[in-house]
Formats: structure tokens, C-alpha cells, sequence
């Protein structure tokens, strides 16, 4: 039990992280962190059950590896700086993820299922959920509104995890392969933005023309 | 009893971090001990004072120790004084210590007292709310409203308590001059904190400081160890002990941070502390 306590901590520091760093490098590499974090919690949670192991498998080689793989070389290709433009400062954003987490972790309770198999990584997973939602809104390039997307599609993961003994195997790595599918298509529409406007800078696109 | 433990160790403590820091850049470095004849040799020296000082220049060096002091002599890691709101005393006998230090840095009409004194005036306001919470955080959990009564880390608790350790660290840091907010062997005038505040100082005073100094450090270590759980002066001696390898790690491998960038370093302070007190009232 100390050990899940500390891994599904370790999740919540990894997710902080992501939406207080300024550097892109630093969060794909904080994103495949949280990931292979994940992975453990459902290794831990197994039990000698395979679908468990396989699922975990899956999720450490897609999201642990594929995508961060995936991010490096777009950001790469696409010659962008490598910092993270936000609307707002460190501090600020630290202080809304705190209330956020805070939030999370107070109505988190009422959503615990009486069957469920981690009752503590359920406000942790609201957290995620909540933190990626701030890093979407609160940042102005495509890539990191991308990576603020696939932390809260983690926080879906560990609420399913930690919920329901976990979803079945199909339903698991379908899940994996469309985060990835998206993924991958939200890197070709990065590349046609860039082609387009010569710039990823959501916070510049402001009319629409036809 | 405490106060009397840490002044022990307190030079051991700043000697084995400076040998260790040696030998991770492979130099032979100064003995652990050299520390111990370092301040006897200052206290054997004449000291200097400049010509339009009032006497808060000597009560500088003088409350920072004292002030350190007791706030040692109320932390319960060997049996003593204990109270309700202990730990609001304890931080802000820390905090008196360190506002004399800053007016006897002014007191010399130096531009490097008064500049080591605003910077370390800001890193105080950053570092001592989420500090104060994380404390307060932990407090509430244990009995009597007292550092005495500190819960230790447990399964049911471990939330509050690793968040109260991680402000608690992240404020030693601050607090103690170290490396991502000040480099304490830098003497870049553009970078100093606690160093240009102690220049005027020379032979005892300076060998004051130096000790409130370290004692500081060891104040905060003291703290993280009520929180740990185990025999209270064995954890203590072993959270020292990790320190020693943390700074000597962060010191020889680290930058330091840009003096802008420090409220967002800090804040990660503030929000932990933040967290602990929340996770305090309600019961996460």
C-alpha cells in the first residue's frame, strides 16, 4: 500500500511539474516520466492477472516511449524554440493547479466506488484531469496544448485503473492506440498550421478566413 | 538540550559538506574538522568595526545566534520545552535572528550590506508563508498544537507530511544560502545574498555568523526529522546526514538560479505548504 501511495504521489508531482516547466523538453520527458509511473500502478495492481501486465506493457511502450519519441522528433522537424509560451506566470499557474489539486482531492471522495480497487487514485486522477485542462487553456503553442491533452487523458487512464479494476484488455489498448492515433494527427495538423501561417502560435490565429 | 546537540554538530555539519564538495570535483579538500579550528582561529582575531556604526552592528552576529538558538532549544528532538504554538516561536525566533542580521548589514551603510539585505528580506517573504503552512499543516494533524505532538509518517498521514517534508526542504534550501538561490562560495556582487551581507563582519562576528549560519540548516533538518518516524535523535543525525550528500550534490552539479527566477523556484514552496494546510483541514 505505501508503495502505491508513492507512486500515485509521484503521478501528482509529475503532473505539477508538467504544467509549472517552461521547457518542452523538460514536459515530453515529464509526460513519459508519468507514464512509465502509471505503468508500475498497474503492474502493482495485477495481481498475477496477464490482461494487467500486457495493458502496462502497451501503455510503457506507446505512451512511454512511442509518443515522447513521436513529440521530440516533431518539435525537432518543426524548428520551433523549445520554450513553452503561457498566458500566465509560474507562479500563477502553480497557485491555480493548487486549488485545482485542493479541489480535485475535496469532491474526489464522493466519487469513490465502493468496489474500487485504489480509492486514493481517484482524486489524484480528477487532479490530472483538471491540471491538463489548465495546461490546454493556459498556453499558447499547438505542441503544449497537445501534451496538456495527454495528461489529461492520463488522468482518464489512472480514474479507470484505479475505479474499476481496470477496463478490459481491448478497451485498454485501444485506448492507448487512439491517444496515439491522435497524437499523431494533431502533429500533422501542427505541420500544416506551420506550413500555413509560419508559426504555431495559437494566440495569433485569430480570424477565420475561407 | 537541541540547541546544544546542533551547535556541536553544526561546524561538522558545514565541514563535511565542504570536504564532500571537494572530493566530488576529485580536490583533496579541507578535513571535515577543519571547520572547529576555522572558527577558533576567527575568534582569536581582532575584529574591525567601521567608523559610523551604531551598536546594532554588533547585535547583528549576537541575535542571529541567539536567535537561532532558541529556536533549536524548542525543537523536541531531545526531551525539552515544549507548549501550545511552540513552532510559531520557533520560526520566528529564526525570523528575529535574521532581521537583526539584515539591520546590521545596513547599519555599515555599505551598498553590499544593503543589497545582501533587500535580497534576503525577498527570499524570507517568499520562503516564509509556505514554510509557516506546511508547519501548521502538520501541526494540526499531531496533538497539543505543539512540535512535541507531530505525527509521524504513516500510511493515513502521508499526503500532508510528505507535502509539509517538501516545503520543509525546499525552504533549508532558501533559507540557508544554498545552491538554486544562492551560491554560498560565489563573490559575484551580482549574485551574493547571504554573503555580501556578512562582509563588514570580520574575526568573531564573522565566526557568529558562520555558526547561525549552519545552525540555521540544521534547524530546518531538525524539523524534517520530528516528522519522520523512528528515534528522534538517530533520525535527526541521519536527516543531517542525507543533507550533507543532498547539498554537496546540489552544489557541485547545480546551477544557480537567476535572482528573478527565485519566486517561481519558491513558489513550489508556497504551494506545498498551501496543500499541506488544505490536506490538514480536510482530511485528504
Amino acid at each position: 500500500m505505501a508503495l502505491l501511495n508513492t507512486l500515485v504521489l509521484a503521478i501528482l508531482a509529475t503532473g505539477f511539474l508538467m504544467v509549472s516547466r517552461r521547457s518542452l523538453d523538460a514536459i515530453i520527458r515529464l509526460y513519459a516520466l508519468q507514464n512509465i509511473l502509471l505503468a508500475l500502478v498497474s503492474f502493482a495492481l495485477a495481481g498475477g492477472e496477464v490482461h494487467f501486465i500486457v495493458a502496462g506493457l502497451a501503455l510503457f511502450a506507446v505512451k512511454g516511449v512511442l509518443i515522447p519519441w513521436y513529440l521530440f522528433w516533431l518539435i525537432d522537424r518543426l524548428e520551433v524554440s523549445h520554450e513553452v509560451e503561457g498566458y500566465l506566470s509560474v507562479s500563477l499557474s502553480l497557485l491555480l493547479a493548487g486549488l485545482l489539486t485542493a479541489l480535485a482531492f475535496r469532491v474526489g471522495k464522493v466519487f469513490v466506488l465502493p468496489e474500487a480497487s485504489l480509492p486514493q487514485g481517484v482524486p489524484v486522477a480528477l487532479a490530472l484531469v483538471l491540471l491538463g485542462i489548465l495546461s490546454m487553456v493556459s498556453r499558447k503553442k499547438a505542441i503544449s496544448q497537445v501534451l496538456g491533452f495527454l495528461a489529461l487523458e492520463n488522468g482518464v487512464f489512472l480514474m479507470a485503473l484505479s475505479e474499476s479494476h481496470g477496463l478490459p484488455l481491448f478497451v485498454e489498448l485501444g485506448v492507448a492506440l487512439d491517444a496515439f492515433a491522435a497524437v499523431f494527427l494533431a502533429g500533422i495538423l501542427i505541420f500544416r498550421i506551420k506550413g500555413e501561417m509560419g508559426h504555431v502560435d495559437t494566440a495569433r490565429m485569430r480570424s477565420l478566413r475561407g | 538540550m537541541t540547541a546544544l546537540l546542533a551547535l556541536l554538530l553544526a561546524p561538522l555539519f558545514s565541514g563535511t559538506v565542504k570536504w564532500l564538495k571537494a572530493r566530488l570535483t576529485h580536490r583533496q579538500g579541507p578535513s571535515p574538522l577543519m571547520e572547529y579550528r576555522n572558527l577558533a582561529k576567527l575568534w582569536r582575531k581582532v575584529w574591525v568595526v567601521p567608523h559610523p556604526t551604531t551598536p546594532l552592528f554588533l547585535l547583528g552576529p549576537i541575535m542571529a545566534l541567539l536567535g537561532t538558538l532558541g529556536a533549536l532549544a524548542l525543537l523536541p528532538v531531545l526531551p525539552g520545552l515544549a507548549f501550545r504554538g511552540d513552532f510559531l516561536l520557533a520560526l520566528y525566533l529564526l525570523g528575529l535572528g535574521r532581521f537583526f542580521q539584515m539591520l546590521a548589514a545596513l547599519d555599515a551603510g555599505s551598498s553590499f550590506g544593503a543589497q545582501g539585505s533587500y535580497r534576503e528580506g525577498v527570499v524570507t517573504v517568499l520562503a516564509e508563508p509556505g514554510t509557516l503552512m506546511a508547519l501548521a499543516g502538520a501541526v494540526l494533524l499531531g496533538e497539543g498544537f505543539s512540535l512535541s505532538g507531530l505525527p509521524q509518517l504513516g500510511v493515513e498521514n502521508s499526503l500532508v507530511l510528505l507535502l509539509a517534508l517538501a516545503s520543509l526542504a525546499l525552504a533549508l534550501l532558501a533559507e540557508g544560502a544554498r545552491m538554486p538561490v544562492d551560491d554560498p562560495t560565489t563573490h559575484l556582487e551580482l549574485t551574493m545574498i547571504h554573503e555580501a551581507q556578512v562582509l563588514d563582519h570580520s574575526g568573531p562576528l564573522l565566526a557568529l555568523y558562520e555558526l547561525a549560519g549552519s545552525l540555521k540548516m540544521l534547524f530546518y533538518a531538525g524539523l524534517m526529522a520530528l516528522l519522520l518516524p523512528g528515534s528522534k535523535p538517530l533520525v535527526f543525525l541521519g536527516v543531517v546526514g542525507a543533507w550533507v550528500l543532498v547539498l554537496a550534490y546540489l552544489e557541485t552539479y547545480g546551477v544557480k538560479l537567476r535572482y528573478l527566477r527565485l519566486p517561481d523556484f519558491l513558489s513550489y514552496n508556497t504551494l506545498f505548504g498551501v496543500l499541506a494546510l488544505l490536506g490538514a483541514i480536510w482530511r485528504f
